[in-house]
């Protein structure tokens, strides 16, 4: 009895090494971070397994130091042997030291450890870039790390159980540790199925999870420094283990909380009202959940619900099954898994692809597309046969000629479905994309031997039914099993940095036409206008004429009574004829009246400036010296 | 009993499961594979179904994908045999013709795969262009585009070396992306820029011409209809003319007459707008203002 403690710290040790190393190459292999994390656990395990075994050979070196001295005081209990008790128990001494320094100090070491660990792993676990656990070995993982749960869970419990005993406390700290790493175990077995199940995302929480776990342990060591430092020293009390974490004894068995409440009734009442009560429940129920489990899990296998755009193919050990190769939308029955498989496609949906363009969902929401404006996050720029570019101008002087292509961007949204499975899901590893690529290639192919005018205008319609019928014609070439629905050419056009130049081509279309409309325009207001003017003149002509001819009979009738009355008295009627005539005519001008008394002298009046000015204002030269003159008034 | 009926049960269950994750494996429809035992070749299983194997670490089984695969080149430049530069992106489809050789070149690592493709398929691909011309790529003459015997060429040149070296059969070789280099993007941008600018002109010096000759034909048409206005209104003139001067025949019955009478007539026509007129105390009826006169008069008389 006395060397069991020691052999099952040993065990202990060697279970936590060897299930941590196994835990470290399932979990590298299978890429899961709880796994690792598992691992972790098992290396601060490790750590208090070594602890706790240098700290037990302490222990029974001052057993057996104390058992002989007793003998020897037995033998000569009249003789004082030595002078003092401190020569002769050395080993309780070492004991001493070794629990004051030694134990302090590698507790540090496995707080810093654990801290440190704690946080470099809860900043790698909340990257966003971590990779998924492989799915394809989860299983076995969950199968290993079951494995090694049991394994921890029965040689924990032992130690546990073991640590009961006054001699064998010792054990607890490893005990426990082996307890909670049993715990982390079942957790990474339970993460590696949900991974096997599509929830790859359970591993990273887990992983998370028991890093925050880790900075906690931490903490409680670290605690239980400060709280040692203050601890009253009272001779001859059992001190607690300054290594043994309460919270691994906690999480390393949950029961331990009732366990304990039922000892404190044991101890109330008398008798044992529990003993071990949990773990005999644990034991008569653990199978029974495990049947249930493998049970929920075979049945639930057993069924397939295919969604109605939804078409499986059912495969028997990776065969297909006879008669039942591919399973339409409903509800099937099949063999539980690993048995039978299906492997899911959305044969009766519409799946598209873009030729030409990556579309970007902002530029998706604008109303008005031009073709001066991108549609689109990137349009690829491809090339174009010309009939244009022949003329001698594209030759330069070494007889090199131009690039005999344009250039056009082309948005060509592709519309397929799935019509034969088999094809496309058993001969192509991705049909989709090979399809998109044969798709691009059809493209390029056709433009590099189109004219760009051609392929704008009359040749755009005729190019979206060659296009799909060429493009039908390479699926079924490489039995993609895929029937294209639609092929469209919703936007061909010359490329951003040159479309502002064919919409002036427009625009000088227009341009001509307005400077015909405005000339006709002209035409149409000239000719008119001419036409009435020339009519105006004939007609003006036409009056004239009327009134000359009119007035001159008048005229000759008024002369010839104006003769009569002439006859009678030539001078009288002249002379009243010409008064009459000057004061119609001259009543209303200016006059001047010049009196002069000498009629020999002769005036010149120049009036060429002072029309309508008073005469007074007028200069009178005299003709012989030229000198001016006074005016009349003078 | 009853309690252990369950558990060995439930622990029979549970080891079934376990060995049969340890010593079976599946082989799918799409899939080869091949079985190690310590790392030395086994042998390939080509067939879909269950198989035996000894657990890890004695057996590994590496799966494959054995359906065809996919990948494509960077769109890169390369040259004609006219010396033409052109861009291109190359597709290939392939799939694994040999596990076993397959697995020893690339240990079932797609990218290093692809990686060992890129320089064949670059390869051929510098090649084969290097022996066509621009034209055999590019022409309004379908029939004149070589581009399926330039993918054949290609595919040629990258199954010898995939099949005898990797373990691989390529079954596709494809251009899907043909364009220009940058700065040659640019020329053709320009070029087509002017292209369009020549259009631009001739449409609008069309136009121009056509309203000139428009406005040409209305101001002769114009022209025509007042030159006949005024020959046909000179000659109306002169009809009056003719006509007033029958009339005229009268006045020769009185000169004297007549002459006063146009010449007062032709007053009143040329004193009839703002006049100013100067006179002297002799000019009729304004003689009377003059005092010696107006005295002298009746003696003359």
């Amino acid at each position: 009895m006395e060397k069991t403690p020691s052999k099952n710290i040993w065990t202990n040790f060697l279970i936590l090494a060897v299930t941590g190393a196994g835990a470290f190459i399932v979990a590298a292999r299978g890429g899961s971070m709880a796994g690792l994390l598992a691992s972790i656990y098992s290396v601060v395990g490790i750590l208090v397994t070594i602890v706790s075994f240098m700290h037990m050979r302490h222990y029974r070196a001052e057993e057996f130091e104390r058992l002989e001295v007793e003998k020897l005081r037995e033998r000569e209990s009249s003789v004082a042997l030595f002078e003092s008790e401190g020569d002769v128990l050395r080993a309780k001494r070492a004991r001493e030291q070794f629990e004051k320094w030694f134990v302090p100090s590698w507790t540090i070491l496995i707080t810093l450890g654990q801290g440190i660990a704690a946080y470099m792993l809860y900043a790698f676990f909340a990257r966003k870039d971590l990779v998924n656990p492989d799915e394809g070995v989860a299983l076995l993982q969950c199968a290993f790390f079951a494995a090694f749960a049991l394994a921890q869970y029965l040689f924990g419990k032992y130690s546990v159980g073991l640590a009961r005993y006054d001699d064998a406390r010792i054990l607890r700290p490893s005990g426990s540790y082996l307890m909670l790493a049993s715990v982390v175990s079942v957790l990474t077995a339970v993460v590696s199925s949900a991974t096997w199940f599509g929830y790859p995302d359970f591993d990273k929480h887990a992983a998370h999870g028991l890093s925050i776990i880790l900075g906690l342990l931490a903490v409680e060591n670290l605690i239980n420094l400060i709280m040692e430092i203050y601890r009253p020293r009272v001779s001859g009390r059992e001190v607690h283990l300054l290594y043994e974490s309460r919270l691994v004894g906690l999480l390393g068995q949950p029961g331990g909380i009732i366990s304990t409440a039922a000892q404190t009734l044991d101890y109330q009442f008398g008798f044992k009202v529990s003993e071990t009560w949990f773990y005999r429940y644990l034991e008569r129920v653990l199978a029974w959940l495990i049947l249930l489990w493998v049970s929920v899990f075979l049945v639930s296998s057993s069924f397939v619900v295919l969604e109605p755009h939804e078409e499986a193919l059912l495969e028997r050990w990776g065969k297909p099954v006879v008669g039942r190769e591919i399973i339409g939308p409903g509800v099937h029955v099949k063999m539980p898994w690993p048995i039978d498989r299906i492997h899911r496609y959305p044969t009766k949906a519409i799946q598209r692809f873009h030729i030409g363009y990556e579309p970007d969902p902002k530029l998706e929401e604008e109303r008005v597309l031009v073709w001066t404006k991108n549609h689109y996050k990137f349009e690829y720029n491809m090339l174009v046969a010309s009939r244009d570019i022949k003329s001698s101008s594209t030759t330069n002087g070494n007889g090199e000629e131009a690039v005999p292509v344009n250039l056009l961007t082309a948005s060509i949204p592709v519309q397929y479905e799935i019509t034969n499975l088999f094809h496309y899901a058993r001969n192509h590893a991705d049909a989709g994309v090979l399809l998109e690529r044969l798709a691009s290639q059809v493209v390029s192919r056709y433009l590099v031997s189109v004219d760009i005018q051609d392929i704008m205008a009359q040749g755009r319609i005729r190019a979206a039914g060659e296009l799909k019928t060429l493009l039908q014609l390479e699926a079924d070439k490489f039995a993609l099993g895929t029937r294209i629905v639609f092929v469209g050419l919703q936007d061909i056009h010359p490329p951003v940095k040159v479309a502002k130049a064919y919409e002036d081509v427009i625009g000088s279309l227009q341009q001509r036409e307005t400077f015909i409309l405005n000339a006709e325009g002209y035409a149409a207001e000239t000719v008119p206008m001419a036409g009435a003017l020339a009519r105006q003149m004939v007609l003006a002509a036409e009056a004239e004429k009327i009134s000359k001819v009119r007035g001159a009979s008048a005229e000759s009738g008024q002369f010839a009574n104006q003769v009569s009355a002439f006859l009678a008295s030539p001078e009288v009627y002249r002379r009243r004829t010409y008064l009459q005539t000057l004061v119609e005519a001259i009543g209303g001008a200016r006059k001047y009246v010049i009196g002069t008394t000498n009629a020999q002298d002769t005036y010149w009046l120049n009036l060429e400036d002072a029309i309508g000015d008073e005469l007074t204002n007028v200069k009178f030269f005299d003709e012989k010296d030229q000198a001016p003159r006074q005016g009349l008034n003078e | 009993m009853k309690k252990n009926i369950v558990t060995p049960i439930a622990g029979a269950l549970l080891a079934l499961i376990f060995l049969v994750i340890l010593f079976l494996f599946q082989v799918r429809q799409t899939e080869v594979a091949v079985v190690t035992t310590f790392g030395e070749f086994t042998r390939s299983i080509m067939k879909p179904g269950l198989n035996v194997r000894w657990p890890w670490p004695v057996q590994k089984i590496y799966k494959m994908d054995n359906r065809l695969r996919n990948f494509e080149r960077k769109f890169e430049q390369t040259t004609t045999s006219d010396g033409k530069n052109i861009m291109m992106t190359v597709f290939i489809a392939w799939k694994i013709a040999d596990p076993k050789v397959y697995l020893q070149r690339f240990r079932d690592d797609e990218n290093q795969v692809e990686q060992a493709l890129e320089s064949v398929v670059r390869d051929a691909k510098n090649g084969v262009l290097g022996q066509y011309s621009f034209g055999d790529l590019i022409s309004t003459n379908r029939a004149k585009v070589k581009l399926p015997q330039v993918e054949m060429d290609m595919l040629g040149m990258m199954q010898k070396v995939a099949s005898a070296e990797y373990g691989i059969t390529i079954e596709l070789a494809g251009i899907n992306r043909i364009g220009l280099p940058e700065s040659i993007t640019t020329k053709v941008f320009d070029r087509m820029t002017s292209e369009r600018q020549r259009l631009i002109r001739q449409f609008e010096s069309e136009g121009r011409a056509e309203a000139t000759r428009i406005r040409a034909e209305a101001n002769r048409e114009k022209e025509k209809l007042l030159a006949e206005a005024q020959a046909e209104s000179t000659q109306i003139r002169g009809a009056a003319e003719a006509e007033a001067a029958k009339h005229y025949a009268v006045f020769e019955k009185e000169p004297e007459l007549a002459k006063l009478l146009f010449d007062i007539k032709a007053l009143k026509h040329a004193t009839r707008d703002r006049t100013t007129l100067v006179l002297d105390q002799q000019t009729p009826p304004f003689n009377r203002l003059n005092a010696k006169a107006q005295m002298a008069a009746p003696a003359k008389k």
